[in-house]
Protein backbone atom coordinates (compact mmCIF):
# COMPACT_ATOMS: atom_id res chain seq x y z
CA UNK A 1 0.00 0.00 0.00
CA UNK A 2 1.33 3.43 -0.99
CA UNK A 3 1.43 5.61 2.13
CA UNK A 4 2.70 8.69 0.25
CA UNK A 5 -0.68 10.43 -0.27
CA UNK A 6 -1.76 9.72 3.32
CA UNK A 7 1.49 11.19 4.65
CA UNK A 8 1.06 14.26 2.43
CA UNK A 9 -2.43 14.85 3.79
CA UNK A 10 -1.26 14.23 7.37
CA UNK A 11 1.56 16.78 7.14
CA UNK A 12 -0.68 19.28 5.35
CA UNK A 13 -3.11 18.89 8.28
CA UNK A 14 -0.26 19.41 10.76
CA UNK A 15 0.75 22.58 8.90
CA UNK A 16 -2.82 23.95 8.90
CA UNK A 17 -3.53 23.14 12.58
CA UNK A 18 -0.13 24.52 13.53
CA UNK A 19 -0.88 27.74 11.67
CA UNK A 20 -4.31 28.08 13.33
CA UNK A 21 -2.81 27.55 16.80
CA UNK A 22 0.02 29.99 15.99
CA UNK A 23 -2.58 32.62 15.07
CA UNK A 24 -4.45 31.93 18.31
CA UNK A 25 -1.24 32.20 20.33
CA UNK A 26 -0.40 35.50 18.62
CA UNK A 27 -3.86 36.85 19.50
CA UNK A 28 -3.30 35.73 23.10
CA UNK A 29 0.15 37.38 23.03
CA UNK A 30 -1.42 40.62 21.82
CA UNK A 31 -3.79 40.47 24.81
CA UNK A 32 -1.11 39.47 27.36
CA UNK A 33 2.33 40.34 25.93
CA UNK A 34 4.40 37.95 28.08
CA UNK A 35 7.57 36.06 27.03
CA UNK A 36 5.80 32.80 27.87
CA UNK A 37 3.03 33.45 25.38
CA UNK A 38 5.62 34.40 22.75
CA UNK A 39 7.31 31.02 23.31
CA UNK A 40 3.99 29.19 23.00
CA UNK A 41 3.39 30.98 19.69
CA UNK A 42 6.91 30.02 18.57
CA UNK A 43 6.23 26.39 19.52
CA UNK A 44 3.11 26.23 17.38
CA UNK A 45 4.92 28.03 14.58
CA UNK A 46 7.57 25.28 14.66
CA UNK A 47 4.82 22.67 14.24
CA UNK A 48 3.37 24.55 11.28
CA UNK A 49 6.81 24.96 9.65
CA UNK A 50 7.57 21.28 10.27
CA UNK A 51 4.34 20.35 8.48
CA UNK A 52 5.26 22.54 5.51
CA UNK A 53 8.91 21.43 5.27
CA UNK A 54 8.27 17.70 5.65
CA UNK A 55 5.18 17.98 3.41
CA UNK A 56 7.33 19.55 0.67
CA UNK A 57 9.99 16.88 1.17
CA UNK A 58 7.42 14.13 0.79
CA UNK A 59 5.77 15.80 -2.19
CA UNK A 60 9.01 16.31 -4.08
CA UNK A 61 10.13 12.77 -3.30
CA UNK A 62 13.85 13.50 -3.62
CA UNK A 63 14.49 13.34 0.14
CA UNK A 64 15.31 10.01 1.65
CA UNK A 65 13.36 8.58 4.59
CA UNK A 66 16.30 9.15 6.92
CA UNK A 67 16.51 12.84 5.94
CA UNK A 68 12.79 13.34 6.53
CA UNK A 69 13.01 11.64 9.91
CA UNK A 70 15.99 13.79 10.85
CA UNK A 71 14.21 17.01 9.84
CA UNK A 72 11.12 15.93 11.84
CA UNK A 73 13.26 15.05 14.85
CA UNK A 74 15.04 18.43 14.77
CA UNK A 75 11.72 20.32 14.67
CA UNK A 76 10.22 18.17 17.44
CA UNK A 77 13.28 18.56 19.65
CA UNK A 78 13.17 22.35 19.17
CA UNK A 79 9.44 22.32 19.92
CA UNK A 80 9.94 20.36 23.15
CA UNK A 81 12.66 22.77 24.31
CA UNK A 82 10.43 25.78 23.58
CA UNK A 83 7.41 24.28 25.37
CA UNK A 84 9.59 23.18 28.29
CA UNK A 85 10.83 26.74 28.76
CA UNK A 86 7.34 28.19 28.20
CA UNK A 87 5.65 26.03 30.82
CA UNK A 88 8.29 25.20 33.40
CA UNK A 89 10.91 27.95 33.56
CA UNK A 90 10.05 30.94 35.72
CA UNK B 1 -31.06 46.22 -1.03
CA UNK B 2 -29.17 43.37 0.55
CA UNK B 3 -27.67 45.65 3.22
CA UNK B 4 -30.90 46.26 5.16
CA UNK B 5 -31.18 42.75 6.65
CA UNK B 6 -27.51 42.92 7.63
CA UNK B 7 -28.06 46.26 9.40
CA UNK B 8 -31.20 44.93 11.10
CA UNK B 9 -29.38 41.83 12.30
CA UNK B 10 -26.49 43.94 13.63
CA UNK B 11 -28.93 46.12 15.54
CA UNK B 12 -30.69 43.08 16.93
CA UNK B 13 -27.44 41.38 17.90
CA UNK B 14 -26.23 44.60 19.53
CA UNK B 15 -29.41 45.16 21.56
CA UNK B 16 -29.53 41.51 22.66
CA UNK B 17 -25.88 41.66 23.69
CA UNK B 18 -26.36 44.83 25.75
CA UNK B 19 -29.51 43.42 27.38
CA UNK B 20 -27.70 40.21 28.26
CA UNK B 21 -24.48 41.86 29.47
CA UNK B 22 -25.32 45.32 30.90
CA UNK B 23 -22.32 47.57 31.48
CA UNK B 24 -20.38 46.07 28.57
CA UNK B 25 -17.78 48.39 27.04
CA UNK B 26 -17.81 49.66 23.48
CA UNK B 27 -14.45 48.03 22.68
CA UNK B 28 -15.64 44.68 24.01
CA UNK B 29 -18.84 44.86 21.92
CA UNK B 30 -16.78 45.54 18.81
CA UNK B 31 -14.43 42.67 19.62
CA UNK B 32 -17.19 40.16 20.39
CA UNK B 33 -19.70 41.02 17.69
CA UNK B 34 -17.24 42.13 15.01
CA UNK B 35 -19.31 45.18 14.08
CA UNK B 36 -17.32 47.94 12.33
CA UNK B 37 -16.79 50.90 14.67
CA UNK B 38 -18.70 53.37 12.47
CA UNK B 39 -21.70 51.04 12.25
CA UNK B 40 -21.52 50.37 15.98
CA UNK B 41 -21.48 54.10 16.79
CA UNK B 42 -24.42 54.66 14.45
CA UNK B 43 -26.55 51.93 16.04
CA UNK B 44 -25.64 52.97 19.59
CA UNK B 45 -26.58 56.58 18.79
CA UNK B 46 -29.89 55.45 17.25
CA UNK B 47 -30.72 53.14 20.17
CA UNK B 48 -29.83 55.85 22.67
CA UNK B 49 -32.07 58.34 20.90
CA UNK B 50 -34.93 55.81 20.81
CA UNK B 51 -34.53 55.24 24.54
CA UNK B 52 -33.58 51.58 24.20
CA UNK B 53 -30.17 51.93 25.83
CA UNK B 54 -28.16 54.43 27.84
CA UNK B 55 -24.45 55.05 27.47
CA UNK B 56 -22.21 56.47 30.14
CA UNK B 57 -18.49 57.11 30.37
CA UNK B 58 -16.80 55.43 33.27
CA UNK B 59 -13.11 55.11 33.96
CA UNK B 60 -12.27 55.97 30.35
CA UNK B 61 -14.69 53.40 28.97
CA UNK B 62 -17.97 53.90 27.12
CA UNK B 63 -20.37 51.57 28.96
CA UNK B 64 -23.72 50.50 27.54
CA UNK B 65 -26.79 49.65 29.62
CA UNK B 66 -30.29 48.61 28.55
CA UNK B 67 -32.91 51.27 29.36
CA UNK B 68 -35.03 48.66 31.11
CA UNK B 69 -34.10 45.32 32.65
CA UNK B 70 -37.18 43.05 32.79
CA UNK B 71 -36.05 41.31 36.01
CA UNK B 72 -35.80 44.67 37.78
CA UNK B 73 -38.79 46.22 36.02
CA UNK B 74 -36.88 49.42 35.28
CA UNK B 75 -33.41 50.82 34.68
CA UNK B 76 -30.38 49.56 36.60
CA UNK B 77 -29.79 51.87 39.60
CA UNK B 78 -26.84 54.23 39.29
CA UNK B 79 -25.01 52.64 42.23
CA UNK B 80 -25.16 49.22 40.52
CA UNK B 81 -24.10 50.63 37.15
CA UNK B 82 -20.75 51.76 38.47
CA UNK B 83 -20.06 48.34 39.94
CA UNK B 84 -21.32 46.47 36.87
CA UNK B 85 -19.11 48.49 34.53
CA UNK B 86 -16.08 47.51 36.63
CA UNK B 87 -17.18 43.87 36.81
CA UNK B 88 -17.04 43.76 33.00
CA UNK B 89 -13.25 44.23 33.18
CA UNK B 90 -11.23 41.05 33.89
CA UNK B 91 -8.89 42.50 36.55
CA UNK B 92 -11.49 44.24 38.76
CA UNK B 93 -13.80 41.24 38.37
CA UNK B 94 -10.98 38.95 39.53
CA UNK B 95 -10.30 41.20 42.55
CA UNK B 96 -13.97 41.38 43.54
CA UNK B 97 -14.51 37.62 43.12
CA UNK B 98 -11.41 36.82 45.18
CA UNK B 99 -12.45 39.17 48.00
CA UNK B 100 -16.00 37.80 47.88
CA UNK B 101 -14.80 34.20 48.21
CA UNK B 102 -11.78 34.69 50.50
CA UNK B 103 -12.76 37.72 52.59
CA UNK B 104 -10.38 40.57 53.56
CA UNK B 105 -6.96 40.05 51.95
CA UNK B 106 -3.60 41.81 52.03
CA UNK B 107 -2.89 43.72 48.78
CA UNK B 108 0.36 41.79 48.21
CA UNK B 109 -1.46 38.44 48.42
CA UNK B 110 -4.20 39.75 46.13
CA UNK B 111 -1.62 40.83 43.56
CA UNK B 112 0.31 37.56 43.61
CA UNK B 113 -2.85 35.43 43.46
CA UNK B 114 -4.27 37.35 40.53
CA UNK B 115 -0.88 37.54 38.80
CA UNK B 116 -1.00 41.29 38.34
CA UNK B 117 1.63 43.98 38.92
CA UNK B 118 1.53 46.26 41.96
CA UNK B 119 0.79 49.37 39.90
CA UNK B 120 -1.99 47.61 37.99
CA UNK B 121 -3.53 46.35 41.22
CA UNK B 122 -3.30 49.78 42.80
CA UNK B 123 -4.95 51.37 39.74
CA UNK B 124 -7.93 49.00 39.86
CA UNK B 125 -8.21 49.16 43.66
CA UNK B 126 -8.46 52.95 43.34
CA UNK B 127 -11.24 52.53 40.75
CA UNK B 128 -13.05 50.02 42.98
CA UNK B 129 -12.65 52.31 45.99
CA UNK B 130 -14.04 55.26 44.02
CA UNK B 131 -17.07 53.13 43.12
CA UNK B 132 -17.41 52.21 46.82
CA UNK B 133 -16.97 48.50 46.11
CA UNK B 134 -13.86 47.89 48.22
CA UNK B 135 -12.16 49.52 51.18
CA UNK B 136 -8.48 49.49 52.16
CA UNK B 137 -7.98 49.36 55.90
CA UNK B 138 -5.03 49.31 58.30
CA UNK B 139 -1.41 50.37 57.90
CA UNK B 140 1.82 48.71 56.78
CA UNK B 141 1.83 44.93 57.19
CA UNK B 142 -1.70 44.95 58.64
CA UNK B 143 -3.18 46.56 55.52
CA UNK B 144 -6.09 44.60 54.01
CA UNK B 145 -8.64 45.10 51.25
CA UNK B 146 -12.26 44.13 51.84
CA UNK B 147 -15.60 44.39 50.10
CA UNK B 148 -17.82 47.19 51.38
CA UNK B 149 -21.10 45.47 50.55
CA UNK B 150 -20.74 41.77 49.81
CA UNK B 151 -24.55 41.41 49.51
CA UNK B 152 -24.57 43.87 46.58
CA UNK B 153 -21.73 41.96 44.91
CA UNK B 154 -23.53 38.64 45.49
CA UNK B 155 -26.72 40.04 43.94
CA UNK B 156 -24.94 41.53 40.90
CA UNK B 157 -22.90 38.38 40.27
CA UNK B 158 -26.07 36.28 40.27
CA UNK B 159 -28.22 38.74 38.36
CA UNK B 160 -25.82 39.63 35.56
CA UNK B 161 -23.75 36.80 34.05
CA UNK B 162 -20.13 37.38 33.07
CA UNK B 163 -19.19 37.67 29.41
CA UNK B 164 -18.61 34.19 27.99
CA UNK B 165 -15.01 33.15 27.46
CA UNK B 166 -13.67 33.48 23.93
CA UNK B 167 -11.32 30.95 22.32
CA UNK B 168 -8.41 33.30 23.06
CA UNK B 169 -9.51 33.59 26.72
CA UNK B 170 -9.55 29.79 27.06
CA UNK B 171 -6.19 29.51 25.32
CA UNK B 172 -4.67 32.12 27.67
CA UNK B 173 -6.19 30.50 30.78
CA UNK B 174 -4.88 27.07 29.76
CA UNK B 175 -1.28 28.22 29.29
CA UNK B 176 -1.37 30.48 32.34
CA UNK B 177 -2.65 27.68 34.58
CA UNK B 178 0.05 25.30 33.31
CA UNK B 179 2.74 27.49 34.78
CA UNK B 180 3.73 26.45 38.35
Amino acid sequence: MDLGPILNVAFAGIAVFGAVLTALALLAFRRVPSPRMALVALGFLLIAVQGVVVGIGLFEGGWGDATLLLVSAVFEAALLVVLFVATLVR
Amino acid sequence: MGEEPVRASWAEALLTFIQRYPGVHLREIRRRLGIPIGTLDYHLYRMGREGLITIQFQGGYKCCFPAVVPEIGGPIPEVDRKVLALLRLPAPRGIVLFLYLQGPTAPAELGSTLGTTGSNLSYYLNKLEEAKVVLREGQGGQRVVRLLDSKQVHRLLLQFPPLPETVVDRFLRFWTELHP
